[in-house]
């Protein structure tokens, strides 16, 4: 926490990077602001798309002391209203998972790069973007540290797995490059406390270090105080301090 | 997305939005989490001109319950028109 008498800065802004292929996409990035080096956070945004929220949550994580970092996943599909390009994405079936790793990982890299940086980048996501962040955390050696925040279909039966979505992320768990953790609803109805736990037997029969908390009378969303029926104003402060404590051990 | 329930119809007819009058041609319906109203899911309709993109959609976003009742009654409506047109 910066002291009442400290100079205290920030900048945000939009940006643009080379995604998946190097294709140019664009971002939200925050800083604080000051020479760094400060560790750095992608975040991978939820099914309604690169809104408000995104944006608030990548500022936060800067008052925080992240160089935090939030692509636009939608960005191929157009620009307009975010309902509007998420809503034309929902009528697609979604965005492509290899699609989505590469630009997380673009992410990592265009991070590492800038210059107030440390070279410790997490990647946290929620709702779909927390299976995003768990599936780049598998299929890329980019991250440092991953925070999957109640992200449905990691565990998918073969009836779930569509073209955009050809694999199963539990599948991946062997292949998951470094420390994870884990916050879900027990109403949650994707993920279940069932996929949970599954997705943990997966965790520790491969062997990799990771700590999920499971929240009572909490569903899906409970962080986003702009959905008063999701959102759980206790569930949601327990949930920012154990994510703060998790990037802090691993990025700081 | 969320949850795979995710279909679509192709449409002939207009609809109205913002004071204009605009062709559809295509229905886009998801069971999802919606970009507006304050539940988990709901059941999501978007009718578009193809060629005016989802900017200019007109948007529904239901609770399941108000889903199956307008869906109910519109099986109903629609069956009753197929026999009065059959019955010509």
């Amino acid at each position: 926490m910066t002291a009442t008498d400290a100079y205290e800065g920030m900048i945000a802004e939009t940006v643009v990077y080379p995604g998946a292929d190097g294709e140019l996409i664009h971002a939200y990035l925050a800083r604080p602001a000051g020479p760094g080096p400060f560790p750095a956070v992608v975040l991978a945004h939820h099914m309604p798309g690169w809104d408000a929220w995104y944006k608030e949550a990548t500022r936060k994580m800067a008052y925080h002391g992240y160089v935090a970092l939030a692509p636009d996943l939608y960005c191929r599909a157009g620009h307009g209203e975010p309902d509007d390009i998420a809503a034309l994405v929902r009528s697609q079936g979604g965005v492509p998972d290899p699609q989505v790793v590469g630009d997380l990982a673009g992410g990592a890299a265009f991070l590492r790069a800038l210059p107030y940086t440390s070279g410790k980048v997490g990647v946290m996501g929620t709702c779909s973007g927390g299976r995003h962040a768990y599936l780049a955390a598998c299929l890329s050696d980019a991250f440092d540290a991953c925070a999957d925040l109640w992200g449905g279909h990691v565990v998918m039966g073969e009836a779930d797995l569509t073209p955009n979505r050809p694999v199963a992320p539990i599948d991946y768990t062997e292949r998951l490059s470094c420390p994870l953790l884990g916050l879900f609803g027990e109403l949650d109805k994707a993920p279940t406390p069932e996929q949970v736990a599954q997705h943990e037997a997966a965790l520790t029969a491969a062997g990799k270090p990771y700590e999920f908390h499971m929240y009572p009378d909490a569903g899906h969303g409970f962080f986003y105080h702009d959905r008063p029926a999701a959102y759980r104003a206790e569930q949601a402060v327990d949930g920012w301090k154990k994510l703060f404590a998790f990037f802090g051990q691993h990025l700081g | 997305m969320c949850t795979n329930i995710n279909a679509q119809a192709a449409i002939a007819g207009s609809g109205k939005a913002g004071g204009q009058w605009m062709q559809l041609d295509t229905a886009h319906i998801a069971y999802d989490h919606p970009l507006h109203s304050d539940y988990e899911h709901a059941l999501m309709i978007d009718f578009v001109n193809g060629g005016a993109g989802f900017g200019s959609r007109i948007a529904l976003e239901l609770s399941l319950e108000a889903a199956e009742r307008l869906a109910a009654v519109i099986g109903e409506a629609v069956r009753q028109a197929r026999a009065y047109e059959d019955g010509r």
